[in-house]
């Protein structure tokens, strides 16, 4: 009796507090939901691998495969800061509930070694031929990087990478790289068995194509 | 290389004097921080502050195994950390106020004879077998 | 004179984290308190074994659930005395503004239990709800609520722009408004009054005797509080700390209402004289060999670290001590005495933040 004046006035007002789920409040810009990761731009250097704090993340480079805990990532934002491509990204959705733990793998393209360049390299004396290697072995880009094998190989053969030395992932081998080759750079271009001619391949720069160091060495050496 | 200041060395005689003058003096304590060194020594800083923000730290330094005398007669808060201390190093204390014999964090009531002696923050190579 | 031992369980509505006190009563009031910790023990300081340093800051902050910028700012401080490193201007001022942030929402959350704790349960959720302002900036400005992970040795990983900087300034202006709304209900209702005065006296010898820090200190008159030492941008600003004098439980809350004040305050005085630089000096290499040791001022009390490095990238040794380890003697020394109900009014009034004391 005494309460109908309250309930007609509380029909009639507006609520005092949001009704969800019809009205959704917005979320903030920089809030940090949930890390995702643009697969084909990834050249599986493994940068995110070694400054994860949690540890969430593991990349096969031979296959390819990339792949994410989700519940061990505590979305802090170190692996979208050192990727040197900028493929990983934060989104602002909060990851959706899991009913079970698993792990997100994200299949990419790994680096696949081309055929042997030997079969279609042009019919040269011996120096030019070797040069011809060299320039090849040149242009390989952050192929030897991702192949452990490849890595401490490269630093004797040395030609290729002041090519690359502006590329951020030749960490170790390209400083040491790089000294080499200015010092005995006169002396070599006669020798045609010496691999460790750089200024002649910089000068003569091909195409740079991700090219397999490995089957460099091979061709180097024998 | 950059190390605490003001430090003073002390011996395990003399730890209770000097902890004992130091409050005569009026310093606060603060805390007791145990470093594992290497596979041989033990090694304690207390810490002392003093309202002007001064430091200044005794440094302790023992070989593993040594019964070392607590200060929780002179110092009622220190009982505490070397309840802590003792559970996670496997250091015994002498004279201590209240002993919690290695439950204070861990849920081990006696340790039997032949047991692993469970240290987790310390590495003892020589003292049994089969101890990380 | 019957002797009992109560239990004042790990699980408790009052306590924000598990902790164990066995209670020795004899009719009512209590003779004797066996405190028992280790309910979330992670063992976080051995982590440093094998997470390298940089690593090492997002374990750190994840210490405490409430406090997590200042556990890093801490880590940060040690670090870069070890590499001779000094952070850039304006890394400086926004590192304030994020700490004194949380220490608003700290005590906010504070408040509202210590309200709780007798039954005042509007009272709790009306702190809380001028909480959520401060947790929407954080949300805004840095991504998460609670830990924020901008700290990173030299400096800080993210910037707050000039409008988000206007909005904070009108943020903490209501903020203010509707915080002293509710100052005359908590400074002078008489239940609070009287649940809270005379309760859990601590004196002055005592509280320094027994290495009390924090407002447990500064309740009972020492004038003691390590932003004095004016790291980082405080340099800039003249800072008093604020003292009572009672030393009861009614005199820490006091503290802490007008420390929110002072908070605001600062976080102005910031927001208005924030200079333009980078954001971070570069960090080359591995830490050299040697110890450092940095003070930092939590809500709860100071908060010091010791870090010992070797040369090599993972620290051999990191030692974190918390405030309210060294608050709970005072605590075993409070509670003697009082009556049985008063037991989680003074538990609470030492701010007991467990996950921080167990690390």
């Amino acid at each position: 009796m005494y309460m109908t004046k309250n309930v007609l006035r509380n029909l009639f007002k507006k609520s005092a507090t949001r009704l969800y789920p019809l009205e959704k409040r917005e979320i903030f810009e920089n809030v940090r939901g949930a890390l995702d990761i643009e697969i084909d731009k990834c050249i599986f250097c493994r940068a995110c691998q070694l400054r994860c704090p949690s540890q969430c993340i593991t990349v096969d480079n031979k296959a390819g495969t990339w792949t994410l805990d989700p519940m061990a990532c505590v979305v802090c934002g170190v692996c979208v800061a050192v990727c040197p491509k900028k493929c990983l990204h934060i989104g602002k959705q909060y990851r959706a509930p899991l009913l079970e733990r698993g792990l997100i793998t994200h299949q990419g393209t790994p680096r696949v070694p081309k055929p042997k360049a030997a079969a279609t390299a042009p019919v040269v004396p011996a120096e030019q031929n070797a040069e011809a290697e060299v320039q090849k072995a040149a242009v390989a880009t952050p192929a030897p990087v991702n192949t452990e094998a490849a890595t401490p190989e490269i630093s004797e053969t040395v030609a290729e990478k002041p090519v690359e030395a502006d590329i951020s992932q030749a960490a170790a081998a390209a400083p040491e790289a790089v000294e080499k080759p200015e010092a005995t750079g006169t002396e070599i271009e006669t020798n045609a068995e010496q691999i460790l001619e750089t200024p002649q391949a910089e000068s003569e720069k091909t195409e740079v194509k991700p090219d397999d160091a490995e089957q460099k060495k091979e061709d180097l050496s024998a | 290389m950059i190390v605490l200041e003001n430090v003073t060395e002390v011996s395990l005689d003399n730890v209770r004097e000097e902890v004992a003058a130091a409050i005569e003096q009026g310093w606060r304590f603060v805390t007791i921080t145990a470093v594992d060194l290497n596979e041989n020594e033990f090694e304690f800083i207390y810490h002392f502050h003093n309202p002007e923000f001064e430091i200044k730290n005794l440094r302790l330094t023992f070989p593993k195994g040594t019964v070392v005398p607590s200060v929780s007669g002179v110092l009622f808060c220190a009982l505490l950390v070397e309840n802590e201390i003792k559970d996670l190093f496997h250091i015994d204390f002498e004279g201590l106020a209240l002993d919690y014999n290695g439950t204070f964090y861990t849920n081990v009531d006696e340790l039997e004879e032949g047991e692993r002696m469970i240290a987790p923050f310390a590495t003892f190579t020589t003292v049994q077998k089969n101890k990380d | 004179m019957s002797r009992t031992i109560i239990p004042f369980g790990p699980q408790h509505p009052v306590l924000p984290e598990p902790l164990h006190l066995k209670l020795v009563v004899e009719d009512e009031i209590v003779s004797e308190v066996i405190p028992n910790l280790g309910y979330v023990h992670r063992g976080l300081e051995m982590l440093s074994r094998v997470r390298d340093m940089h690593q090492m800051i997002y374990v750190v902050e994840r210490v405490c659930g409430i406090c997590s910028c200042l556990h890093a700012l801490a880590y940060c401080h040690a670090l870069e005395k070890l590499y001779g490193l000094e952070a850039p201007p304006r890394a400086r001022y926004l590192r304030i503004i994020w700490g004194e942030l949380h220490r608003m929402h700290s005590h906010l959350l504070w408040l509202g239990l210590y309200a709780e704790s007798f039954g005042f349960e509007s009272l709790f959720l009306a702190f809380w709800k001028v909480r959520e302002r401060i947790m929407d900036i954080m949300e805004a400005t840095a991504g998460n609520r609670v830990v924020i992970s901008t700290n990173i040795i030299g400096g800080v990983r993210r910037d707050i722009s000039p409008e988000n900087l206007r909005w904070i300034m009108n943020e903490m202006d209501l903020v203010e408004k509707e915080f002293r709304q509710l100052m005359s209900t908590m400074l002078k209702d008489y239940t609070v009054e009287s649940r809270t005065r005379g309760k859990g006296y601590l004196s002055k010898e005592d509280a320094y005797a027994l290495g009390a820090c924090g407002p447990t200190l500064r309740g009972s008159g020492w004038a003691i509080d390590s932003r004095m030492l004016e790291y980082d941008a405080l340099k800039d600003f003249s800072f008093e700390p604020v003292v009572e004098h009672d030393g009861d439980s009614y005199a820490r809350g006091v503290v802490r209402f007008k420390e929110v004040l002072q908070s605001i305050g600062i976080v102005r005085e910031c927001i208005s004289k924030i200079p333009d630089s980078e954001l971070s000096v570069p960090v080359k290499g591995n830490p050299p060999a040697g110890e450092a040791w940095s003070n930092v001022e939590q809500p709860r009390g100071e908060l010091l670290y010791y870090v010992k490095s070797d040369g090599t990238k993972n620290l051999p040794r990191v030692r974190i001590r918390t405030p309210t380890f060294a608050n709970i003697p005072p605590l075993l020394v409070m509670l003697k005495g009082c009556e049985l109900a008063d037991v989680p009014v003074i538990t609470l009034s030492i701010d007991p933040c467990i996950s921080c004391t167990e690390r």
